[in-house]
């Protein structure tokens, strides 16, 4: 079930008008038919390797708890642990490596068996990957590592565990959630309570008006163009690529507000998912900016257990690079996930080394100015780099994507592109490019107000009525000018 | 509490004020944005679902065979064309049961579908849907007649989204439609073209297709045949549930095979098939028949294997007016139908049919002869020998003669000759033929019921073909 589908219309108002409605005792298990219902919309088979995932998870919980209150000596403790830890981890990373990588890894291994001369033909799985399988397992492990590491006390509730990683809103494509967070925020049923509704409502409007309005738009440019990529070069690949870096921000953002503000409704607080990762004046930055569920699971559950960058710099930087390694796979089975992946942590590592030979320049300028300008020019390279890294992620090989880079240089054309109308070849109407503009803009004063620590929703409730409702409405229209563009799945549920 | 949630309510209506003005604007103003083709469709469901004062006595329905050739100009003022290129019998029953709620039952139906649209599942509900000619419990018959049916209607519609989707057209859902208003916004235009789309559906009675006298290409295309006939499940069910509606209406049935060109051909097993398969439908109804014109028409009266020309449509129309007296009878073609007559002369591309469209109406017929004298009886004997019984009279002016339709004296029209020119007033339409025409012939088609100009053309004679060619 898509958020943008009149189904979700249909669904989300039941739930919640039922979560309201019911005794306090019910909430949660209402909550939970509910997101198993969710899931099993889309493939009713696949319910059962959520369900294996949150069975693996909640037993490995108890058993670490229970290992922890018997009085083994430290080291006994320590193994007994890991070996549960182990065996969450190895069951829950096979279920993913079985249903998301066994082609890929069969595939690579056919490569590499046939360059070293061995030459075998490797059969097919034909398997359908379960929606949502890379969010909910790694959501799960967390839970697991938390209560290894004592961060948390194990649920005694599987109910209300099994609602943790299946809860609906952030199933599918996240945020990856802490237990920390939601379990805790589960444990205490919540009530109707105006505010949270009212905020919610806004925020989900809000992350429809990115999803349909911004990012179905930008869709519409880069699948023309990519469906026929021969034919285009220079400023066309680089509208192209321009408008797949606007799409994937603003298709999976807008996934990420939608969730968010469902959640909300219902009384739950998820995790911001993105911090105006175009805005970030480094790929560090960039990374702190963008997927923070994901960057933050990697940093604190791969990164700093691998040594981070206390072992010395060598080690540091092999940490970062198999940190990106695994990122680029996680997102998928495919090279060219894994070459966007090392792509940017071969970044950071030539970013760090600039750090290391020059110092941190912006603390060196003391001209306000100057610093502003620096900070300008920064943005603007990040931007260019992470919109490089975009082209490996949207292209299907990586004989493709260098193609695309290769040829976007070629740029005899940008004249004839602006004065010839080249937008409209690519499958944008007059009105729809007005729509396009009006939308940038909105996003744009929403991102810097952001940027300076406020709230847009609260900023807007602040206003008088002709203003709140002038914006409310202009939103609502653009939403209303893009609805025959929906059907566009989000990007990140294939992840 | 309650107060919040009222007003949270309130805040969320007022907040989506944008879509509710939207769907507003679909469901009051749906000409402004509907595409060209959709008209007919929308001017369809507009008609069924009204009252109407006057009483159909003949409806016509079926697809884009039967829109073409039924010409209601020729039939009956009281005659009416209900049919829609591209749709089904499953359309055409709720078409006829709408009618039937709003409208007292006429008292002949003729019915028109290509075999082909008998023989899959194509139930054209997308279209039919757009212009909200469903109800929800017609949706809900379809639904189950669809899966009790087990019909293939992939083509039309995903069955696991029909009811989001029927749901969605039913309201004016605007994801459905805002394709067609930003198509609108930069035409700028469509609503006027709408309105005069729909002026000339009104003008034809509701004959909506392809109105032309192209001609079959044969040398490019494969001869047809037909070898087996059947009819899917799906639209058996709603062939006997349209026949059923008329014997409960008392309504007589005529299911029509119009004619094919000889570039067509049918076995004898298709043959037989097709007549069992309505001798089957309709047993036990008296008042009830199939008609087969097996009759070979030329390639000339076709535009494609399946559809004719006006010329093709003009031939079958007469042939049924001869073949059903009682239901059409002799009659004198109303102001009216004139005008869309006028229609009909204003697209001829041959003299001699101009003569046909006319045939005894009270139409006015100037003709100016430039040709050598010599010539001159001979010429106008050509023209005249493709009209009827009346006799090209000589006017006051040197080589303008005249000829009416109902054979009545000259009247109504105002000459004047300069040196140049002759210059013809008629109400207040003015129009000039030239003295020194390059042409052999200047016809001036006059309406006398609507005191109109129809047309001024020219024509040359070919003699090696020995006979007239329109020059414009």
């Amino acid at each position: 079930m898509l958020f943008n589908s009149a189904d979700f219309l249909i669904f989300f108002p039941i739930v919640t008008l039922m979560y309201f409605i019911i005794p306090a005792k019910a909430k949660n298990y209402w909550l939970l038919i509910a997101s198993y219902f969710f899931y099993m919309c889309w493939n009713p088979k696949y319910i059962i390797l959520l369900f294996t995932s949150t069975v693996i998870t909640f037993i490995s919980g108890l058993a670490i708890e229970f290992i922890s209150g018997k009085e083994y000596d430290f080291k006994k403790e320590k193994t007994y642990k890991n070996l549960v830890v182990a065996a969450s981890f190895t069951l829950n990373l096979g279920l993913l490596f079985y249903f998301k990588y066994i082609n890929f890894a069969l595939d690579i291994m056919s490569h590499i068996l046939g360059a070293v001369g061995i030459h075998m033909t490797v059969p097919a799985f034909d398997i359908i990957l379960p929606v949502g399988i890379s969010f909910y397992t790694f959501q799960a492990l967390s839970y697991t590592m938390d209560v290894y590491r004592g961060e948390i006390y194990a649920e005694k509730n599987f109910f209300r565990y099994a609602l943790f990683v299946s809860f609906f809103p952030q199933l599918v494509a996240g945020p990856i959630e802490r237990s920390k967070n939601l379990l805790k925020q589960l444990a205490v049923p919540k009530a109707y309570d105006y505010d949270n509704v009212r905020t919610g409502l806004l925020t989900m409007l809000w992350g429809y008006f990115i999803k349909l309005v911004i990012a179905d738009r930008m869709a519409i440019i880069v699948d023309n163009v990519y469906a026929d990529l021969e034919n285009y070069h220079g400023m066309v690949l680089v509208v192209a690529s321009l408008a797949f870096t606007i799409q994937i921000y603003c298709d999976f953002m807008g996934y990420s507000i939608i969730a968010k503000g469902a959640a909300k409704v219902l009384g739950m607080e998820l995790m911001e998912n993105f911090h105006m990762p175009y805005f970030a004046d480094s790929i560090k930055d960039f990374w702190r900016r963008w997927h923070i569920s994901l960057s933050s699971w990697l940093r604190d559950y791969l990164y700093i257990p691998l040594g981070g960058n206390r072992k010395g710099t060598a080690r540091k930087y092999f940490n970062l690079l198999l940190t990106f390694f695994v990122s680029g796979l996680w997102h998928g089975a495919n090279i060219t996930f894994v070459v966007w992946g090392l792509f940017h942590g071969i970044i950071q590592v030539i970013e760090d080394i600039f750090r290391k030979v020059f110092g941190n320049v912006s603390e060196q300028i003391t001209n306000k100015n100057l610093a502003l300008l620096w900070k300008g020019i920064n943005i603007v390279k990040t931007f260019i780099i992470a919109n490089i890294g975009w082209v490996f992620f949207r292209s299907e090989t990586i004989g493709q994507a260098l193609w695309v880079l290769k040829n976007s240089l070629k740029l005899d054309n940008v004249k004839s592109f602006i004065t010839g109308g080249g937008i409209y070849a690519l499958g944008v109407n007059k009105v729809g490019l007005v729509v396009m503009i009006t939308a940038f803009i909105l996003l744009f004063v929403c991102s810097l107000i952001k940027e300076k620590k406020i709230a847009p929703i609260e900023w807007i409730s602040s206003k008088n009525f002709i203003i709140r409702y002038a914006i409310y409405w202009t939103i609502v229209t653009l939403i209303v000018f893009s609805l025959d563009l929906n059907g566009q799945e989000f990007i990140y549920f294939q992840f | 509490m309650k107060k919040t949630k009222l007003n949270l309510l309130i805040k969320c209506i007022l907040v989506m004020v944008p879509m509710w003005a939207m769907i507003a604007f679909i469901k009051l103003y749906p000409l402004a944005f509907t595409g060209r083709d959709s008209v007919i469709i929308y001017w369809n469901t507009n008609f069924i679902n009204t009252h109407h004062k006057e009483d159909y006595k003949v409806l016509i329905m079926g697809d884009s065979v039967a829109a073409t050739c039924f010409m209601p100009e020729y039939l009956s003022e009281d005659t009416i064309n209900l049919s829609i290129a591209g749709s089904s019998m499953l359309d055409g029953y709720y078409t006829l049961k709408h009618y039937l709620k709003n409208n007292a039952a006429p008292t002949d139906i003729f019915v028109t579908y290509m075999d082909y649209h008998l023989q899959q599942d194509n139930i054209f509900w997308r279209a039919s849907s757009l212009v909200g000619k469903y109800t929800f419990e017609d949706n809900k018959e379809i639904y189950d007649s669809i899966m009790a049916t087990d019909a293939d209607v992939s083509e039309s519609i995903n069955m696991d989204n029909f009811w989001e989707e029927a749901i969605q057209y039913v309201i004016g859902y605007p994801g459905k439609y805002m394709n067609a208003i930003v198509q609108a916004i930069e035409e700028g235009d469509r609503l006027e073209a709408n309105k005069k789309l729909l002026k000339k559906i009104d003008l034809h009675s509701g004959r909506y297709c392809k109105m032309v006298n192209d001609i079959y290409d044969i040398a490019n295309s494969n001869r047809v045949g037909y070898g087996e006939f059947f009819v899917t499940d799906l639209q058996d069910l709603y062939y006997t549930r349209f026949v059923e509606l008329c014997a409960e209406n008392d309504i007589r049935l005529h299911i029509v095979k119009t004619p094919s060109s000889y570039y067509t051909a049918y076995t004898e097993k298709y043959e037989k098939q097709i007549r069992e398969y309505y001798a089957g439908l309709l047993g036990g109804y008296d008042n009830m028949e199939f008609v087969w014109y097996r009759d070979e028409y030329f390639v000339e009266w076709f535009w494609d294997n399946a559809h004719m020309n006006q010329h093709g449509s003009y031939q079958f129309t007469q042939r049924l007016k001869a073949d059903y007296p009682e239901i059409f009878g002799n009659y004198a073609a109303t102001p009216r139908q004139m005008e869309t007559i006028n229609a009909d002369i204003n697209i001829e591309n041959e003299l001699s049919y101009i003569f046909k469209w006319i045939d005894k109406s009270n139409y006015t017929v100037l003709l100016y002869n430039n040709l050598p004298p010599d010539e001159k009886i001979n010429t106008l004997y050509q023209v005249y020998l493709h009209y009827n019984d009346q006799f090209l009279m000589p006017t006051d002016i040197p080589n303008l003669y005249y000829v009416t339709g109902d054979g009545a004296a000259l009247s109504g029209i105002n000459f004047a000759v300069d040196d140049k020119n002759i210059n013809l007033q008629v109400g207040s339409d003015l129009t000039s033929i030239s003295l020194a025409s390059k042409y052999d012939i200047t016809a001036v088609i006059i309406d006398n019921s609507n005191g109109t100009i129809v047309r001024t053309t020219h024509a040359n004679y070919n003699f090696e073909e020995g006979s007239f060619h329109l020059m414009d």
